[in-house]
């Protein structure tokens, strides 16, 4: 607690998402920001001039980790950190909000899940990862149809995550670049879409995927590809992602129930508009957009403060981030082996 | 000017769709009408006017020297067996989809019809529905570069409203499955655009309807011969308007179905743009192009060559159909071409 009794805010890694996380936090009455640190001094002292912030800039995660007044950790530095920085935070009693992909192994992924079980059993800390779709005002009136019925039962679930990076990126050359332990289209966006899949869907049983090099030739791993799903329930569903388009950003969801279906912006239903004659239009901010100033962090952001303060798990819970990263890794092994892949892997 | 005479043996739903196309090209003639029912082939010659013989049964039909194409449009098991007889009998065909209900009818086709020599053209009309044509011109042209990721899908509800839903979507044993039984024309657009196919991977599932005996509902992923991706689906239990789904993504633009983005032809394009053309929205088939499928026909028979959808890209069609299939029963991946 900061002495105004507000829940104190460290973020590590000062970088491209950052700045949305911390507006975020400043936006929240519930929340101020302690610290910042960077690998880069230079990017935290940058980023506290630019917003204006009163707070410390720090020389490592661990420091952050050592502070009694900060309680809530963002971790927004490349993922190849990220497992570990998990881990700490869980052994320190923080709570944290975990910027994707939370880990780019099954190694990593149990080594988070057994801290976070310790965390919660020694600390009850609060946690949340950075599944922006989810908090969309347009996924949420998906969601919302689906509760209320308007769908019926849901059968079928493709959703695709389809944004041009490049060089331009903040994060290229940790995040196309490095191969080795480093992360793939599905863990760095199409777990985007996994989430969504997951989310509408329930729990996967089996994949089986496909990649390609589509047309880059800077991507050390394939920067394109497609997969069919089948769930833990009978139905089935697809998921997909490509890094490589040569058109605007497309997050692609398609679901079809027994009582309506949506198709992106369209939507039909005759249980709940009985006199529907073709497909009606969403109108609120969509999925469609890759840059981070568009994606609902403040949403997020007092999603997670809310949990802490009333100490409830109903945000994007530890245990479905880590099935979705389960699931991202076992479309990676589909396409590396050309064979159905099954799961729990863990 | 040269005229063909046509035979229409089977005069349900799509039959009347078709002469309506035919009776438009002045070099074809309605020269025969059949049906197992003699009151319906006499009714529709004389809704044409009554200038064509009604043939009391298909054999009759095959022997017949005015006829020099037989158009096959009779429920789908029994396509097989009466286009091999009537390519034997030496007439031009065309067929409708599907022509086969399994792997040994198919190949039966294949070889009947280029032993007999004779042009093909199966009823795979989306390729001239005007969006298609827009899309494979701009494939064609570069407009989207080169293709890595193609996907098309065939949401349609289907029910007993169907003409064809007794023989079509109860009747399992002999009869179609979902690929086969419409799916095949999203199958079909997958190759058009993407085209071979090397393996494929599916799954099907029953999602509410409780009156199919296949699987209403599939999703497939493929690996096409030049190693690029794709995907195509199909439900015939969705509660929404038809919609034929396409997805394309190329090394210089991508098409969303009715939007599309190419900074190759159009420098500065900043955001989607819409094609102006009649859409794959709906599943009647008065929408259907057929006028455009037996143009082509008439084309050929002209000037030679092959039709757009001969007995050679259909065969691979049909193939593919049946690989998902085979794949969502087995669980196994797929490889094309089959062998048996």
């Amino acid at each position: 607690m900061t002495k105004d009794g507000k829940l104190g805010v460290g973020v590590f890694g000062i970088g491209w998402v950052a700045g949305e996380h911390i507006k975020a936090y400043m936006n929240n009455p519930r929340c101020e920001i302690v610290a910042l640190a960077s690998r880069s001094r230079n990017s935290a002292e940058g980023k506290k001039a630019e917003l204006g912030l009163d707070c410390d800039i720090l020389n490592s995660y661990d420091d952050l980790l050592k502070r009694d007044d900060i309680d809530v950790i963002s971790m927004c530095s490349p993922n190849f950190l990220r497992a570990e920085e998990i881990v700490k935070a869980c052994e320190a009693g923080k709570h944290f909000f975990a910027e994707k992909p939370v880990a780019h192994s099954l190694d990593e992924l149990k080594a988070i899940k057994e801290a976070h079980e310790k965390g919660v059993k020694k600390h009850n800390i609060k946690t949340i990862s950075g599944f922006c779709i989810l908090y969309y005002d347009q996924y949420r009136c998906i969601e919302s149809m689906i509760e209320k019925g308007a769908l019926g039962d849901v059968f079928l679930v493709e959703t695709d995550y389809w944004h041009e990076l490049g060089p331009w990126w903040h994060g290229w050359t940790w995040g196309c670049n490095t191969k080795k332990g480093g992360a793939s289209t599905t863990l760095l966006g199409g777990v985007h879409a996994v989430s969504a899949l997951m989310k509408i869907g329930g729990d996967v049983k089996d994949v089986y995927a496909v990649e390609t090099c589509g047309h880059r030739k800077d991507f050390e791993y394939a920067p394109t590809y497609t997969s069919v799903i089948k769930f833990a329930n009978g139905t089935i569903g697809k998921t997909g992602g490509s890094f490589e388009i040569e058109s605007p950003y497309h997050f692609n969801i398609i679901v079809h129930g027994s009582k309506g279906s949506v198709l992106n912006e369209k939507f039909f239903t005759k249980e709940i508009f009985a006199g529907q004659e073709g497909y009606q239009d969403f109108n609120c901010t969509l999925m469609n957009s890759g840059e981070v100033a568009h994606h609902p962090f403040s949403a997020i952001v007092d999603a997670f403060v809310e949990d802490i303060e009333n100490d409830v798990d109903s945000g994007i819970r530890m245990d479905f981030t880590l099935k979705v990263h389960e699931v991202c890794l076992a479309i990676d092994k589909s396409a590396a082996t050309g064979e159905v892949v099954k799961l729990p892997l863990l | 000017m040269k005229t063909y005479g046509v035979g229409v043996y089977g005069l349900g739903w799509v039959a009347g769709a078709h002469i309506d196309a035919m009776r438009q090209n002045p070099q074809l003639k309605i020269a025969a009408l059949g049906s197992r029912s003699k009151e319906t082939a006499e009714k529709k010659n004389e809704e044409i006017g009554g200038t064509a013989k009604v043939a009391p049964s298909f054999e009759e039909m095959l022997k017949m020297d005015e006829v020099d194409i037989i158009d096959i449009t009779t429920p789908n098991p029994l396509h097989a067996e009466e286009t091999i007889a009537a390519v034997e009998a030496g007439k031009h065909v065309i067929i409708e989809k599907p022509i086969c209900m399994n792997f040994k009818e198919l190949v039966a086709i294949k070889d009947a019809v280029k032993k007999a020599g004779v042009k093909s053209q199966v009823g795979f009309a989306s390729r001239w529905n005007p969006h298609i044509e827009s899309l494979k011109g701009m494939i064609n042209g570069g407009g989207l570069g080169d293709l890595y990721y193609v996907e098309v899908d065939y949401y349609h509800e289907i029910g007993p409203w169907w003409s064809g839903y007794n023989w079509g979507a109860n009747t399992k044993a002999g009869g179609p499955s979902a690929t086969l039984a419409a799916g095949c024309h999203a199958v079909d657009l997958l190759r058009y655009f993407g085209g071979d196919v090397k393996e494929v991977f599916a799954y099907g599932c029953f999602g509410h309807r409780k009156d199919y005996e296949y699987e209403p509902t599939y999703a497939a992923v493929v690996q096409f011969e030049n190693g690029k991706i794709g995907k195509t689906g199909n439900s015939f239990e969705n509660e929404c308007p038809y919609v034929m789904n396409i997805v394309i993504h190329g090394s210089k633009g991508s098409v969303f179905n009715e939007k599309f983005f190419s900074k190759e032809w159009f420098p500065g394009q900043e955001d989607w743009q819409t094609f102006e053309s009649e859409m794959l929205d709906s599943g009647d088939v008065k929408h259907h192009p057929f006028k455009g499928m037996v143009d082509d026909l008439v084309d050929v028979l002209n000037d030679g060559g092959e039709c757009r959808n001969g007995i050679d890209s259909a065969y691979k069609s049909h193939e593919l159909c049946l690989a998902i299939d085979r794949s969502i029963e087995t669980g196994e991946k797929i490889q094309l071409p089959l062998k048996e």
